[in-house]
């Protein structure tokens, strides 16, 4: 009697135990899944700044290319746009930030950045050079050889020569002979069409002008006149470009650029007329750190570059 | 009869380890069945998580491509309406764009490339005049449903930004005549306003 009790007492025994180890299962199950939600929580807290550094940045880029052509002095530039910023930017920034649970504090400037300058020719011509109006000729040259953005030409289609073709050349490598060249060629083909076409390739033929106009984003590769038209003239080459107009009697129209330098020698490509090409000083990268707080942190980033031409 | 004795306590003590045994098995099973729906749902905590970021990375990479301001600025000055596009249609001021298409093309087109035919998405512009929040709909595909993703990208606009719809010659934001976007009435400078393109999904 007493052997078969002790058979029944160790079937128990291991009853025990196996129940035993199926608690210390629900335990770590329970355990892990309190951690993972416990450490996403945090995440998450510590992501609601409300603004992002990258949107701040871009912000502050855009701010900086409007006041690159309102002055011609990177200090005023500077000035203006940390001005635009605690005006404008910062209520705006602030009251997102606090509806997301954090409060976005200040911006301010490195005070250091990169010169550069902004080539415009804001009246209606030629795309010639200034003084001596030359039809080729190179607004970045190859002893200055530069890095370019913020490309835009406004096309005054009836005022262009139709069936001729202008040309906008890039050379890559620092201008040199071995380097990859690119060119972006503009054909007026009536009175309100245009072709567009860059070599190797995008071909946008009979782009329709509209109030006598087509508006060409050469950095970002767009024509706000036809969606479908999409282009990259920089494509596969490394900045250090040369920049070369040929035939620039064909077109008519205005436009800007920026490049990382001030041309060395502005006269006699760079004129002293809106209706010449003319080159103004400009800020091509600065630096800058922002403050926000949560209910966890305050978080101050670290030294950041604005590119405002990217 | 001590033998005896002892088998009916095992007895007792077996049955009473067992009951535990069954009502542990339970407890584990109901705790699977709290963890199974949400892992296997539509919208679990995991899918949530990976529709909040393929819509930021789309908002991100089409910021840095300078999408999102040039679809704040596809405005129809005549009208002060979001102007109508050759794909998109036309706008109304309550449904959006008619083809649910944003009027800018790689916007417009990895919106829907990217999130399949069983998740709507609502693509919002949201501004403040200084005294009031406003609100565009570029798209909008209905009432958001009980699980809702939703991202933001904030965008400055200045005066002397292109408008970039077709058919206005050199307007800028500055020189519109009915903007959709109104100045913010804090800004004395070139700033023209914030605005925050929401992108609502679920």
């Amino acid at each position: 009697m007493v052997r078969r009790d002790r058979g029944q007492l160790i079937l128990v025994g291991a009853v025990a135990i196996a129940l035993v180890l199926l608690g210390l299962v629900l335990v770590v199950n329970t355990a892990l899944f309190t951690q993972v939600v416990g450490s996403e929580g945090t995440v998450e807290t510590a992501k609601d700044g409300g603004i992002s550094g990258h949107e701040l940045g871009e912000s502050i880029a855009v701010i900086t290319e409007t006041e690159n052509r309102q002055n011609n002095s990177q200090f005023l530039i500077d000035i203006a746009v940390f001005n635009e910023v605690e005006d404008t930017l910062r209520p705006v920034a602030q009251q997102r930030s606090v509806e997301s649970g954090g409060a976005f504090l200040n911006v301010s400037s490195g005070l250091d950045r990169v010169n550069g300058s902004v080539i415009t020719q804001t009246d209606n011509s030629t795309f010639t050079s200034g003084n001596l109006d030359l039809e080729t000729w190179q607004p970045v040259s190859p002893t200055q050889p530069a890095d370019v953005g913020g490309f835009n030409i406004t096309l005054d289609v009836s005022g262009s020569n139709i069936g001729e073709t202008f040309q906008l050349w890039v050379h890559g490598t620092n201008g040199t002979a071995s380097g990859i060249n690119r060119s972006l060629s503009i054909t007026p083909t009536g009175s309100d069409t245009v072709d567009i076409s860059v070599s190797g390739g995008a071909t946008c033929n009979n782009i329709q002008a509209t109030a006598n106009t087509v508006r060409i984003d050469v950095s970002h590769g767009r024509v706000f006149e036809d969606r479908d038209c999409e282009f990259d003239l920089f494509a596969g080459i490394e900045p250090g470009y040369v920049v070369t107009f040929t035939n620039g009697d064909a077109i008519f129209g205005t436009y800007e650029f920026a490049t990382d330098v001030y041309p060395g020698s502005l006269p006699p490509v760079y004129g002293s007329t809106a209706d010449q090409p003319v080159a103004s000083n400009a800020v091509w990268s600065m630096y800058y750190t922002f403050t926000y707080s949560t209910s966890i942190a305050t978080v101050e980033t670290e030294r950041t570059v604005v590119e405002v031409y990217d | 009869m001590v033998g005896s004795d002892d088998r009916g306590q095992a007895y007792t003590l077996e049955s009473l380890i067992a009951a535990l045994l069954l009502v542990t098995a339970v407890l584990f099973a109901l705790q699977s069945v709290v963890i199974t729906p949400t892992s296997a749902g539509a919208l679990d905590r995991d899918v949530q998580a990976q529709l909040e970021q393929e819509s930021n990375d789309v908002l991100v990479t089409a910021a840095n491509e300078g999408e999102l301001s040039r679809l704040a600025r596809f405005w129809d000055c005549s009208t002060g309406t979001m102007a109508s596009d050759s794909r998109s249609g036309p706008w109304a001021e309550n449904q959006g764009y008619e083809n649910d298409i944003a009027p800018v093309a790689d916007l417009g087109e990895s919106l829907n490339r990217t999130f399949s035919e069983g998740t709507r998405y609502n693509l919002l512009l949201v501004y403040n005049n200084g005294t009031t929040e406003n609100m565009t709909r570029v798209i909008y595909q209905g009432t958001p449903g009980d699980e809702v993703v939703s991202t933001s990208y904030m965008i400055t606009l200045t005066d002397r930004q292109q408008i970039t719809a077709r058919g206005v010659g050199r307007e800028t934001v500055g020189s519109c005549a009915n903007p959709v976007i109104p100045k913010y009435s804090g800004s004395s400078g070139n700033v023209w306003n914030v605005v925050e393109v929401r992108l609502v999904l679920w």
